[in-house]
C-alpha cells in the first residue's frame, strides 16, 4: 500500500534525522558542553561560581575543594548543581560566588539552564512533561535547543566567515597591555550590561534564598565569596551592586571579600573582572590558606 | 496554532493517521474529522471566535440552499445581499469599526462640529478576512448559477474551516475546493511526498528568511529617526523579504499540508519578485486575493472594457479595496493607491499584459533588459512596502524623507546589526534557488526529478540544518497575514 510506503520513507528519514542530531550533539559536546557535565563526587567541599570561579581550575583540589564553577552559571544553575551533589554525595561545605552582578537580571537571561539540565532530576520540575522536555529532549535534541543552534551559528559566523582569521595567528591582547582608555571603555560596557536595571532579578534572588535554605536543611556550611577585580573596574563600579552578599549576611553566613585583593596587579587578570590562569592559581592558594588560618571572615 | 510550532508538529501527524487509517472508509467521516480538527486548530487561539465561523458557515449554507431553490430574481438578490451583509458586517465590525469611528470624529472635529464617541476594545479574530471572502465567493457563485449549492453541511463546514488554509489562505473558490470534499480520496504517494517538500520549503521561507528579516526590519522601522538613508533602504528591503517569506511561506505550508490529505489548493505566489512590471507582479503576488477581486469586483465593474477613464477608475477601486482589505489604516489605502498609480501607465500604453510568460524562458540568466525591468519593479515594490509596514502616515512620510538624505549614498553601518551580512548572504542564496525553480509551483518542486535519492535527501537535510542553525527559532513569530 502506498501509505505504508510513505510512512516507511518518512520513518527512515526521521531515523536519519536522529542520527544527524546525534552527530551534531557530539560536535556540540566537543565545543560547547565540554566538561560541563563532569563532576568529581569524591569531595565534600565544592566551589560554585560563574566565570569568576573558572580560572581557579583544578588548583582548588590541593585544598580538598572541587571547583564546580561554570562559565555564565546563574544561581539557578548552581542550585541545580547543589541539589545534584546532595543527591549523590555527602556535602559539608559550599563556597558560593556572591559578587555584585550575580543577582543581575542580565544573568537571569545569560545562564546555563540548557546545560545544567544534565544535573536535574524529576523532583526539580513541576511536571513530568517539563522534566522530559528539559532534561532529555532539549538537552540531547539539537533541533530543539536554541542555544545549540546559536553556538553553531556563532561558530560559523565568527570563525569560518571571518576571513581575517584565516591563516593568521590569533593573538589575544591581555588586560595589562591595554591603554587606560580601553580598559575604562570595556569596564563601562560590562557594568552597563550587568547594571541596566535598578533592581535585582527576583528569580535570581529567589534561587539564592533557596540555596541558603537547602544548605541549612542539609547541614551544609555555606560561605560567600567575592572574587578579585581590577582597579579600573572597581573604580567605575563604585558602589553599584545587587548585594547578593547581604542576603547571606542577613542569614548569618560568612562572606570572604577579596574584590580589592589585586587592585594594582593587572597582570593577574585576563580582563576587567576575571583572573587569568596564573592569577587563578595564586588566588586559590590565598583563598584557602586564609580560610585555614581563619584570617578573613 | 502556528504552523511553526511544536503543537502543530504533534497535531498534524495525529490528524493524518486518524484521517488515513481510522476514517479512511467513509468520506463523510473524513470530512467530519476535518471539521473537528479545523475547529480545534482555530480554537487553539481563541475558542470564542469559533462561534463566528460556525455562524458564517450556517448563514451561507442556508442562503446557498435557498438560492438554489428560489427562482424569483428579486428574492435571490435579497438572499445574496443578506449573505454579503452578514459577512461584511462581521468584517466591518471586527476590523473597521474603530477606523471609521476615528475618522468620523476627526472629520467632524475638522468641520468645527466636535463629536464624542468611544472606540471599542475589539480583538480581531484571526483570519476573518480570509474565511469571510471564501464563504462569500460560494454565495456569489451559487447566485450566479456557476455552482450548485451543497446539501451536505459537514462538507460545507469542512470547506469553510479547512485548517491548512483557514487563517491566511489561499482564499479558495468554492468551485475549486468544495467539489474535492465530495470526491473519494485515495492516498497519493507522490502528492504526499510533494506536499512534505513544499511544507519544508515554506518553513525555510518563514523561519530563516522572514523571521530573521523581521528582526532587522522591526529595529529599523521602530527607530527610523536614528538611521541614515541607506540603512532605511536596507530596512525596507528586509521588510520586502520578510513579508514575502512570511506570507508565501505560509501558503507553501498550507498547500503542502493540504496535499497530505489529498487536496489541491491553488498556487498563491509565483515568484513575484522576478516580475518585469507591476502588472506581472500582481499576477504573481497573493494570486488568490487578486483573482478574487478580479472576478467579484473588477469584472462586475466593467473590467478592462469601457473608456480609458472607466478602466482607470476600476483599477483604482480594486487597488484601494485591496489595500483596505489588508487593514484599517490609511497606510494600507495609500499602499493600494500607489500600486494603482504604478499600474496606470501600463494600462494607458496597453502593456499590462505584455509579460505573461515566466521571465527568461529557456534561459539560465535574464537579459540585461529583463534584469533592469526586474530591478525597477522590485524598487517600486520596496517603496510601496514602506507604507504597508509603517505605523501610520506620518511614520511612513518621515521614513521616506529620512531615505532621501546624503546618507543614502553611504554604506550602512553593519556593525550595529550583527548577523545582517549573513542574512543578506542567505537571501542571495534563497533568491538563487527561487530563480532556478521559477518554472515550478514552488522553488524546490523540481527536486523530484533528481534521480539520486541520496542527493535529494542530502538537500532536505541541508535545508533542515539551515533552518535549525540560521532560523530565528528563539520565539514562535506569528505570520503577518494573521492580522488581516
Amino acid at each position: 500500500m502506498m501509505i505504508k510506503l510513505f510512512l516507511k520513507q518518512v520513518s527512515i528519514f526521521l531515523l536519519l534525522l536522529v542520527v544527524l542530531n546525534f552527530l551534531l550533539f557530539f560536535l556540540i559536546r566537543g565545543f560547547y558542553i565540554k566538561d560541563y557535565d563532569e563532576v568529581d563526587l569524591g569531595y565534600s567541599e565544592y566551589l560554585l561560581a560563574d566565570s569568576h570561579g573558572t580560572p581557579l581550575g583544578d588548583f582548588t583540589e590541593i585544598h580538598e575543594v572541587h571547583n564546580f564553577s561554570g562559565q555564565s552559571d546563574s544561581y539557578l544553575d548552581m542550585e541545580r548543581k547543589l541539589r545534584y551533589l546532595i543527591r549523590h554525595t555527602t556535602v559539608k561545605k559550599i563556597y558560593l560566588s556572591v559578587d555584585d552582578h550575580t543577582l543581575s537580571p542580565t544573568r537571569e537571561n545569560q545562564n546555563n539552564l540548557d546545560r545544567s539540565a544534565y544535573y536535574t532530576d524529576k523532583e526539580d520540575y513541576s511536571s513530568y512533561k517539563e522534566f522530559i522536555y528539559e532534561k532529555y529532549l532539549r538537552y540531547y535534541c539539537v533541533f530543539l535547543n536554541d542555544r545549540y543552534s546559536l553556538v553553531i551559528k556563532n561558530f560559523l559566523q565568527n570563525e569560518l566567515f571571518d576571513f581575517s582569521k584565516w591563516g593568521g595567528s590569533r593573538s589575544k591582547s591581555s588586560w595589562e597591555d591595554m591603554s587606560a582608555l580601553q580598559q575604562e571603555e570595556i569596564s563601562t560596557d560590562r557594568i552597563n550590561n550587568y547594571f541596566e536595571s535598578t533592581f535585582p532579578s527576583v528569580i535570581m534572588s529567589g534561587s539564592l534564598e533557596r540555596i541558603i535554605a537547602i544548605c541549612k536543611a542539609n547541614d551544609i556550611e555555606l560561605i560567600g565569596l567575592r572574587f578579585p577585580l581590577t582597579k579600573t573596574y572597581l573604580d567605575i563600579l563604585d558602589n553599584e551592586s545587587y548585594n547578593a552578599d547581604s542576603i547571606l549576611t542577613i542569614n548569618n553566613l560568612h562572606i570572604i571579600d577579596f574584590d580589592s585583593l589585586y587592585m594594582e596587579q593587572d597582570y593577574m587578570f585576563r580582563d576587567m573582572d576575571h583572573l587569568d590562569k596564573e592569577g587563578g592559581e595564586k588566588f586559590a592558594d590565598i583563598l584557602f590558606d586564609s580560610l585555614e588560618e581563619k584570617k578573613v571572615y | 496554532m502556528l504552523f511553526n510550532s511544536l503543537d502543530f508538529a504533534v497535531f498534524l501527524p495525529i490528524v493524518f493517521v486518524l484521517y488515513w487509517f481510522v476514517f479512511k472508509n467513509s468520506l463523510r467521516s473524513q470530512n467530519f474529522l476535518i471539521v473537528i480538527a479545523s475547529y480545534f486548530f482555530y480554537g487553539w487561539w481563541d475558542w470564542r471566535f469559533l462561534a463566528l465561523i460556525v455562524f458564517s458557515t450556517l448563514v451561507d449554507f442556508i442562503v446557498g440552499k435557498q438560492l438554489d431553490k428560489v427562482e424569483d430574481r428579486h428574492i435571490r438578490k435579497c438572499l445574496l445581499v443578506f449573505s454579503i451583509l452578514i459577512n461584511i458586517g462581521f468584517l466591518g465590525f471586527f476590523k473597521y469599526y474603530n477606523f471609521f469611528l476615528d475618522n468620523f470624529i476627526t472629520a467632524f472635529t475638522f468641520m468645527g462640529m466636535p463629536i464624542k464617541a468611544n472606540t471599542l476594545n475589539i480583538i480581531l479574530p484571526v483570519g476573518i478576512s480570509f474565511y469571510t471572502f471564501q464563504t462569500m465567493s460560494y454565495s456569489i457563485d451559487v447566485y450566479r448559477r456557476k455552482l450548485v449549492a451543497t446539501k451536505d453541511l459537514v462538507a460545507f463546514s469542512a470547506f469553510v474551516s479547512f485548517f491548512p488554509q483557514l487563517v491566511a489562505g489561499p482564499i479558495e473558490r468554492a468551485s475549486n475546493l468544495l467539489p474535492q470534499f465530495f470526491e473519494r480520496r485515495k492516498f497519493d504517494y507522490l502528492q504526499a511526498k510533494d506536499g512534505l517538500r513544499q511544507v519544508l520549503w515554506g518553513l525555510f521561507k518563514k523561519i530563516v528568511i522572514a523571521d530573521n528579516c523581521a528582526e532587522f526590519a522591526n529595529t529599523i522601522f521602530n527607530n527610523s529617526s536614528d538611521y541614515g538613508g541607506s540603512t532605511l533602504v536596507l530596512g525596507a528591503v528586509f521588510f520586502t523579504f520578510q513579508i514575502y517569506g512570511d506570507f508565501s511561506g505560509y501558503s507553501d505550508i498550507a498547500i503542502g499540508t493540504s496535499r497530505l490529505f489529498g487536496f489541491n489548493l491553488m498556487q498563491n505566489f509565483a515568484f513575484p519578485y522576478f516580475s518585469r512590471d507591476i502588472a506581472e507582479f500582481w499576477r504573481r503576488w497573493h494570486i488568490s486575493l487578486s483573482t478574487w477581486f478580479r472576478d467579484y469586483l473588477y469584472i462586475p465593474l466593467g473590467g478592462s472594457k469601457g473608456s480609458k477613464g472607466q478602466q482607470i477608475r476600476n483599477i483604482f477601486i480594486i487597488f484601494l479595496v485591496s489595500g483596505f482589505w489588508h487593514g484599517a489604516n490609511w497606510t494600507f489605502i495609500v499602499w493600494g493607491a500607489l500600486n494603482a498609480i504604478y499600474f496606470i501607465p501600463l494600462l494607458l500604453f496597453g502593456t499590462n499584459r505584455k509579460n505573461l510568460e515566466t521571465v527568461a524562458m529557456d534561459k539560465k540568466r535574464p537579459s540585461l533588459r529583463e534584469f533592469s525591468s526586474i530591478l525597477g519593479t522590485f524598487s517600486l515594490t520596496v517603496f510601496a512596502w514602506i507604507f504597508f509596514r509603517a505605523e501610520d502616515m506620518s511614520h511612513a512620510l518621515s521614513y521616506i524623507s529620512g531615505i532621501f538624505t546624503t546618507q543614502l549614498f553611504q554604506v550602512p553601518d553593519f556593525s550595529v546589526f550583527p548577523g545582517a551580512l549573513t542574512l543578506l548572504l542567505l537571501i542571495a542564496g534563497f533568491l538563487l534557488v527561487e530563480w532556478k525553480g521559477r518554472f515550478g509551483q514552488y522553488a524546490i518542486c523540481r527536486m523530484q526529478a533528481i534521480p539520486s535519492k541520496a542527493r535529494r535527501w542530502s538537500i532536505y537535510f541541508l535545508i533542515i540544518l539551515i533552518i535549525d542553525i540560521f532560523g530565528n527559532t528563539s520565539e514562535e513569530i506569528e505570520f503577518i497575514y494573521f492580522h488581516f
